[in-house]
């Protein structure tokens, strides 16, 4: 009947129907890699970033304090997985995909296009597997649902060979498009990659000190060399408006610990006008880890504590620090100390510190030589004990406010040493030294998940990750 | 395709000029009714032995050619006994028709439209009538359906939120996305419900199962509700019928809250001590005490009456300025802030037909004002309806649908709302609302509006947070909320909604029992919105030059959408009756040709405005001011036939086929066909004598398959562009969703049966169903492992199972000519399991919507029932809960599953009892089982809002109390801070009330806050008294009929396992999200007909 006149039509065929209006089905790579960009500084502030900033006492909870009280936090890595951390992975795969990689290399050369994704995902992994642990690595990022999770001493290695080869892969032949990081600047993608490199192989110095001396060495001698001034640091000036400095988004409810406020305050550190607001010469830090009743009675009863950071870095157009100079020089004074280098450590100490406080502005001469001079933080030299407590306490501080970072270098030196909130609503009433894996992965990769915590130990915040030995 | 349709049309023209026999003289004649003596349109007048017939006409009238010799006719209607009439040589012949009460009168509209007795399907379709459906007018259909329908789950929704419907789930759930079932309007679909007039509504038949919604197919997939309007009929009198009522609409059901302790953090009053920088009128107020404004908690000071400065008394310039007040509990201050809502509607309608047209034009208006303040919903709806016969063979019609509606007011309750989100969750309890309405507009001498979240008077010297704005301007402004009539009266957010449906439609009677029909068809919906936000809110919140987050800047938001679907549908159908009339055959066959489109456009300014209170995009602080756009197409192109058989009224066979083609699937596995089969048995047939008291008697059985296919562009990755470039570079970020470029077309596969008694000339009738239902292949886009480096996979993997039994008695136990009572009893109860979902993938989020703090989610889970709520629980051993060392309970390591948010079984009761001209019918719905889970009693137990976070403890002390003094909670349970599972022994001991009730969120445990779906509601209640216009003299000349109604809806949920929600109206798939409270509603109703 009817059914006869429709069969005929070549039913099947819908021509256009189906193409997308609204976005293309080819991807532009620079867009790509600006999109990741954009995330970068999210990397030192949002989310779980800010707890670890919390956790290493960086600040103090004004209203809510759950966060500081070490409550549950059910993070998932998944906006950072899926998100920004593919964006990167993409752009490798298009460009070493021959059918995609002439299109590409309109956007820069292929290799160096591949070798920045690189840099920037090796930079973001690091991050993650120090909040988690064990994590999907080599099968993560290829669509695969239920990939393995890896240990994190073998993402560690792979992260260094990464870190390592990039550098090397650089045609250095125009300009990679779309690089709102260093406008195509490849040296500055290799002093990033070196220059983190060393901060990730202090960071094993515990567990593997070979490991780390060696790919310290080799990241100092590498390539591109590492970041050795201020006006060589990696740092974000965002636009505002549409993209704003993240810091900006962060409000009353939050302000400078007390822990970081004592501490320049004690010892006159000039930081205190840029860590925060300070009132007069006075930074005021609010108490860290008090109950919800407390912090509320402490924040009507005390006048001028200060927020994060000084205005003038809070802008939405405010420029945000991802590695500095002081940070490299410490780490290079931290390698010195350990024997790793034969370079001078307290030379790099000071060095240290006058590029912290000239990158944040607050350099003065005078109050430079009393701070340098002042018993609490001058360096014995010759290897004293003491000298080392306070290049890790130097590195915690120069990270400001960058929470993973300084979380880390806590969690691995020790230093400074910090008080556990006497309130702690989690178990041990520790400082978390890890956050659990997302809840979700339960239901999603129930199998590999389950191996992973057989090998590292229980899913919970007081687990030690693999370099973190105490 | 249109083109090859046009060619079917041309096609079915020239048929129609097929000469017809000719025949020597005529014989004409009206058929009426033996009940009331009204014309019969629509009764088959045949010629005895020949194919000759005539149809009577509006008035009953029939004409047809006969033979010189005459013969024999033979007048049939359904419903109504045969008769044969000898022609002889009359030229003339009137009849009388008389019901049959032994032969089922019931005609139901089925798939497409096709109308079919009941006894020949081999499915359940319910029925609800318009009387039934308009026992109260309801706002929308599908609540009017509760109860009404045996298998479904009506899911009502707050009346606090204007225009917001209820949904409806049909035999529990069938895929792993909560689908809502399609909604055909005079054979239109329609996909939205909300747009349905009750008033216009002659009929809405429920098709449950893939055996009755074969012919619709994947749209069917989870059930049909199939609406037919009122049509154009000669009735007596002009035909203008005239319905009015009026609604009042009140809050209901609360939580229970606690009376006894005051807002804030701080359990005792705080001494105010006046200090310098301070305003000096505050001096009058130097050693009284208040309680702590900023924290937005009620774990404040015990209230005895003792005196305190209220929050308004810190400002200057009115009545309660520096004076003190008693602090007492203000137990209805939330009852207090909801208005009385009035809902009034009115409807006009004409209807006429004659030989030539038949035609219907309604116009409703319906003006209602909310509960909540500054809340309406104005909605005009016109009804055209009509048919032309343009001769005998050709008839035209149209049916056009036209909806505007203009909402106005946020109706937002998520966490943290402006009413609910801060009533049942950061409150205090001590507020007056009297007060806080009086002195909504109160600004500071800055120029705030002035909260009563503001900061506590030792903050105003100085600049506390150092941000360069004085404390003093910052002491008024809101921590975290506003005045709440402030909110809603400043804000402006409004909504205008025009809908357009219908159809026109030509059809031919090409010879007897031949028949061709086309259709052009069209939904369409533009939606048009502004949202204006005043720049006095932000001037009002502390952290005005610090958003935590974007609404709390003035703002300004615009936007229009616009979806239209057409369809252009052709159908043959063929029905005749061979062998001595034993056997009937109807064949039909048709196709489909389905055009999605959806457009939208969206802008907002960004970060505020520059010039306050202007409201217009340019006017963003950000030069970066938000935009969207994005438009959908898709098609679908469908051909299916069906064929019934009868044989002897006793068997019937029913067979359908369907093929669809798909734009949204690949190119190669686009196409997919499924089929239908079903039988019917009516032994009442072969009974009729040996057992005259089974009036009806039918077994059925059916099986069906539907096929199904997805969204558009999900076949492969695109990329869009960012709205926004960073320095001239443009962004685009890969896509979280990672297609399937192989997806393949689902497939449910159902088995359905059943059996329909009726007893005592249909005084009693009794119909079971039993249906199985397996879907496979099913296609949707579940939750990954981020790590994939997407967040969610189009799956084509899932099975799903579901299975249940649906019960419909009906009754008239008494009948007289003066006094009725009838009754219906629906119930059904089903089964759905989710059997498997993707290799290795045990458990996805449903999508059903989550709290936003992840403590009670909906799963679904693989060898579970369908939609389970996933939450950490308490760690018990044996029995017992595993208490620490504070004597806080334990959480378990993982999730753990809390039941379904599916019920278990659901059904209604209907009562209608009439005496002389009064009735009174009313409606009862249940629901059995089922979770929810709640994050107003979440937040409402952790901020101390709730009843049971005061009270005394097992000592006749407080729990608010000091554990010292005797106060605290009394827990009991085990230790075990080894963690192994075994008890190291009891713990009894007191803990802090403040503590237990925190530890639920800090802990994030789940059981706290599920609750129990069960539910016994009276939903409907109507007392009518129809007025006699016969008696009523000159008057009844005008008036043919008028009816005066008192009504109620929601009137009384008679049963319920908790006390602070009403668990019929849970909004969200996995549970109650802050939602606004049930409201009862009452009024009137006076129906005219002239």
């Amino acid at each position: 009947m009817t059914a006869a006149l429709f069969v005929g039509a070549g039913c099947s065929d819908f021509g256009d129907i189906n193409v997308n209006p609204n976005a293309s089905t080819v991807p532009s790579t620079s867009a790509l890699l600006t999109n990741a960009l954009t995330a970068l500084g999210g990397s030192t502030a949002g989310g779980a970033n800010f707890s670890a900033g919390l956790y290493t006492q960086y600040f103090s909870e004004t209203q809510y304090t759950d966060n500081s009280l070490y409550s549950n936090q059910d993070v998932d890595w998944a906006g950072e997985m899926a998100g920004s951390i593919y964006d990167l992975q993409n752009i490798i795969n298009i460009n070493s995909d021959p059918e995609t990689a002439e299109l590409a290399a309109l956007n820069g050369s292929n290799n160096d296009q591949i070798a920045i994704a690189r840099i920037l995902k090796a930079y973001r992994m690091s991050i993650l597997t120090d909040r988690y642990g064990d994590m999907p690595y080599f099968e993560a990022l290829q669509g695969n649902t239920q990939p393995v999770f890896d240990s994190q001493e073998d993402i560690y290695e792979d992260i260094f060979n990464e870190l390592d080869e990039a550098v090397s892969q650089f045609d250095m032949v125009g300009k990679v498009k779309g690089d709102i990081l260093f406008d195509g600047d490849i040296e500055q993608w290799q002093k990033f990659a070196n220059s983190f490199r060393l901060i990730l192989a202090l960071r094993v110095s515990e567990v593997n000190p070979t490991l780390g001396a060696a790919q310290f060495n080799d990241a100092l001698n590498s390539p591109g060399g590492v970041i050795e001034d201020n006006s060589e640091n990696v740092e974000i000036t965002y636009p505002g408006g549409a993209f704003k400095n993240p810091w900006f988004a962060i409000g009353a409810d939050q302000g400078v610990s007390e822990t970081v406020a004592d501490f320049l305050n004690a010892n006159n550190d000039q930081r205190k006008f840029a860590f925060g607001n300070a009132a007069g010469s006075t930074l005021i830090g609010v108490p860290y880890g008090l109950t919800r009743e407390d912090a509320i009675a402490w924040t009507a009863a005390n006048s001028g504590w200060s927020l994060i950071l000084n205005n003038a870095y809070r802008g939405e157009a405010s420029t945000l620090f991802i590695l500095t100079a002081a940070d490299v020089m410490l780490a290079r004074s931290e390698a010195a100390y350990l024997g790793w280098t034969s370079e001078d450590y307290v030379q790099l100490y000071e060095d240290a510190i006058a590029a912290s406080w000239e990158q944040w502005g607050v350099f003065d001469g005078a109050a430079y030589g009393n701070y340098i001079a002042d018993a609490d933080i001058a360096l014995a030299g010759g290897g004293a004990a003491a000298d080392y407590g306070k290049i890790a306490t130097q590195r915690w501080l120069t990270f400001y406010p960058n929470g993973p970072q300084g979380w880390s270098e806590w969690r691995r030196t020790g230093f400074p040493v910090l008080i556990p909130t006497p309130e702690a609503v989690n178990t041990t009433g520790e400082i978390p030294v890890r956050f659990p894996f997302p809840s979700v992965e339960y239901s999603y990769n129930k199998t590999n998940i389950d191996a992973a915590v057989a090998r590292m130990g229980a899913d919970t915040d007081a687990t030690n990750l693999w370099w973190d030995v105490d | 395709m249109k083109r090859i349709l046009l060619l079917c049309l041309t096609a079915v023209f020239a048929l129609v000029n097929t000469e017809l026999w000719a025949q020597e003289r005529t014989v004409s004649g009206k058929v009426t009714s033996s009940e009331d003596g009204q014309p019969l349109p629509g009764v088959n007048v045949v010629l005895k032995g020949t194919t000759s017939g005539s149809v009577t006409d509006a008035d009953g009238i029939y004409r047809l050619n006969v033979p010189s010799e005459g013969g024999t006719l033979v007048f049939t209607f359904i419903g109504l006994k045969s008769q044969e009439v000898e022609i002889g040589s009359r030229t003339s012949i009137d009849v009388n028709m008389e019901s049959d009460a032994t032969q089922l009168s019931e005609v139901v509209v089925t798939a497409l439209g096709i109308q079919r007795e009941v006894k020949t399907l081999p499915y359940a379709a319910q029925t609800v009538t318009s009387e039934k459906l308009n026992m109260t007018r309801a706002n929308n259909v599908n609540e009017a359906l509760a109860g009404k329908v045996a298998g479904i789950q009506v899911r009502g929704q707050s009346g606090a939120a204007l225009g917001r419907n209820a949904t409806v789930r049909i035999r529990g759930a069938g895929s792993l996305t909560d689908k809502e079932p399609l909604y055909v309007v005079d054979g239109t679909p329609v996909t939205n419900s909300q747009d349905f007039n009750p008033d216009d509504i002659e009929t809405m038949n429920v098709l449950k199962g893939p055996a009755a919604t074969a012919l619709y197919g994947q749209r069917g997939d989870a059930g049909v509700i199939v609406i037919t309007t009122k049509k154009g009929t000669k009735g007596k009198g002009m035909g203008i019928t005239v319905n009015n009522n009026l609604f009042f609409d009140k809050i209901y059901v609360l939580p229970q809250y606690q009376n006894d302790y005051a807002g804030g953090a701080s359990a005792d009053l705080i001494e105010f001590n006046w200090q310098d920088g301070m305003p000096t009128e505050w001096q009058a107020l130097d050693g009284k005490f208040y309680h702590d404004y900023t924290d937005d908690a009620s774990w404040g000071p015990r209230m005895v009456g003792q005196d305190y400065i209220p929050w308004y008394a810190w400002a200057p310039g009115t009545k309660y300025s520096g004076k003190t007040t008693p602090l007492v509990g203000q137990p209805d201050n939330v009852r207090d802030f909801y208005e009385t809502g009035i809902n009034r509607t009115t409807n006009v309608s004409f209807s006429q037909a004659n030989d030539a047209a038949t035609l219907r034009l309604s116009f409703t208006n319906q003006d209602q004002s909310g509960i909540m303040p500054n809340t309406s919903m104005d909605k005009n709806t016109l009804a055209l309806v009509t048919s032309i016969n343009l001769s005998k063979v050709v008839t035209v019609g149209a049916n056009v649908n036209f909806v505007n509606t203009v909402l106005n007011g946020e109706f937002d309750d998520q966490y943290s709302n402006q009413s609910t989100g801060s009533f049942n969750q950061w409150f205090h309890r001590n507020l007056d609302m009297k007060i806080m309405k009086e002195l909504q507009y109160l600004k500071s001498p800055e120029g705030r509006l002035v909260s009563w979240n503001h900061f506590n008077p030792n903050y105003y010297v100085g600049d506390s947070d150092n941000d360069g704005i004085l404390n003093g301007d910052k002491f008024y402004r809101g921590y975290y909320w506003y005045n709440h009539f402030a909110y809603f009266n400043l804000i402006d957010y409004e909504t205008n909604r025009s809908r357009l449906f219908g159809d026109i439609n030509i059809q031919f009677n090409i010879a007897k029992g031949l028949k061709a029909a086309a259709f052009y068809r069209k939904n369409q919906n533009s939606i048009f919105f502004e949202n204006k936000r005043p720049s006095i809110l932000p001037y009002s919140f502390y952290t005005e030059n610090r958003p935590t987050s974007q609404p709390q800047w003035d703002f300004y938001g615009t936007g229009q959408s616009f979806f239209k679907e057409d369809n252009i549908e052709f159908m043959l159908t063929y029905n005749t009756r061979t062998m001595d009339d034993k056997l009937s055959i109807d064949l039909l066959g048709g196709g489909n040709l389905r055009m999605e489109n959806t457009k939208t456009v969206n802008m907002n300014t960004v970060d505020g405005l520059v010039v306050p209170d202007l409201f217009t995009i340019s006017n963003s602080r950000s030069p970066n001011f938000g935009y969207s756009n994005a438009r959908f197409d898709k098609e679908v192109r469908s051909i299916y036939g069906k064929a019934t058989l009868g044989y002897n009224e006793t068997f019937f066979l029913d067979a359908t086929v369907r093929n669809d083609w798909s734009s949204a699937l690949p190119e190669n596995s686009n196409s997919y066909l499924y089929p239908s089969v079903g039988l019917s048995f009516l032994f009442s047939e072969l009974t009729e004598s040996t057992l005259p008291v089974l009036s009806y008697g039918k077994v059925r059985a059916g099986w069906a398959q539907v096929g199904s296919d997805t969204d558009p562009y999900v076949t492969g990755l695109t990329y869009g562009v960012g709205a926004n470039q960073w320095n001239g570079n443009i962004v685009m970020g890969t896509p979280n969703l990672l297609p399937d470029p192989n997806i393949q077309p689902s497939l449910s596969s159902s088995f359905e049966a059943g059996l329909d008694l009726k007893f005592v000339e249909n005084k009693f009738g009794l119909s079971a169903t039993y249906f199985d239902e397996t879907k496979t292949k099913e296609i949707l886009a579940v939750g990954v492992s981020g790590t994939s480096g997407f967040t969610q996979k189009l799956i084509n993997a899932a099975e799903l199972h579901r299975s249940g039994i649906e019960l419909q008695l009906d009754a008239s136990p008494v009948v007289t000519t003066d006094f009725r009572w009838d009754l219906t009893l629906n119930w059904s109860k089903y089964d759905a399991e989710v059997i498997s979902l993707a290799p290795g993938v045990e458990a996805i989020p449903a999508g059903l919507g989550g709290n936003t703090f992840g403590i009670g989610v909906t799963y679904m889970v693989a060898g579970e029932r369908w939609g389970q709520l996933r939450g950490v629980s308490i760690k018990k051993i044996g029995g017992q809960p595993v208490l620490n060392a504070d004597g806080m309970f334990v959480p378990t390591d993982d999730p753990v599953d809390h039941g379904s948010v599916l019920p278990d079984f659901t059904g209604g009761f209907i009562n209608t009892i009439s005496y002389k001209d009064f009735t009174l019918a009313f409606n009862i719905d249940f629901q059995q089982g089922g979770k929810f889970y709640s994050q107003s009693d979440q937040w409402g137990t952790f901020s101390g809002l709730t009843e049971r976070t005061a009270g005394v403890n097992d000592l006749g002390n407080p729990i608010r109390d000091a554990v010292a003094d005797g106060g605290g909670v009394h827990v009991v349970g085990v230790a075990d801070d080894n963690n192994d599972g075994v008890s190291e022994g009891a713990v009894d001991m007191y803990v802090p009330a403040q503590d237990y009730w925190h530890q639920f969120y800090l802990s994030s445990i789940a059981d706290e806050h599920i609750y129990d779906l069960s539910y016994v509601k009276l939903r409907e209640v109507s007392f009518g008294y129809r007025i006699p216009v016969q008696k009523l003299g000159s008057i009844g000349k005008v008036l043919t009929d008028a009816s005066f109604s008192l009504v109620g809806r929601n009137l009384w949920l008679m049963s319920s396992n908790v006390e602070d929600f009403d668990p019929s109206e849970i909004m969200s798939g996995f549970g109650e999200n802050g939602q606004f409270p049930s409201v009862r509603s009452y009024g009137f109703n006076l129906k005219l007909s002239f």
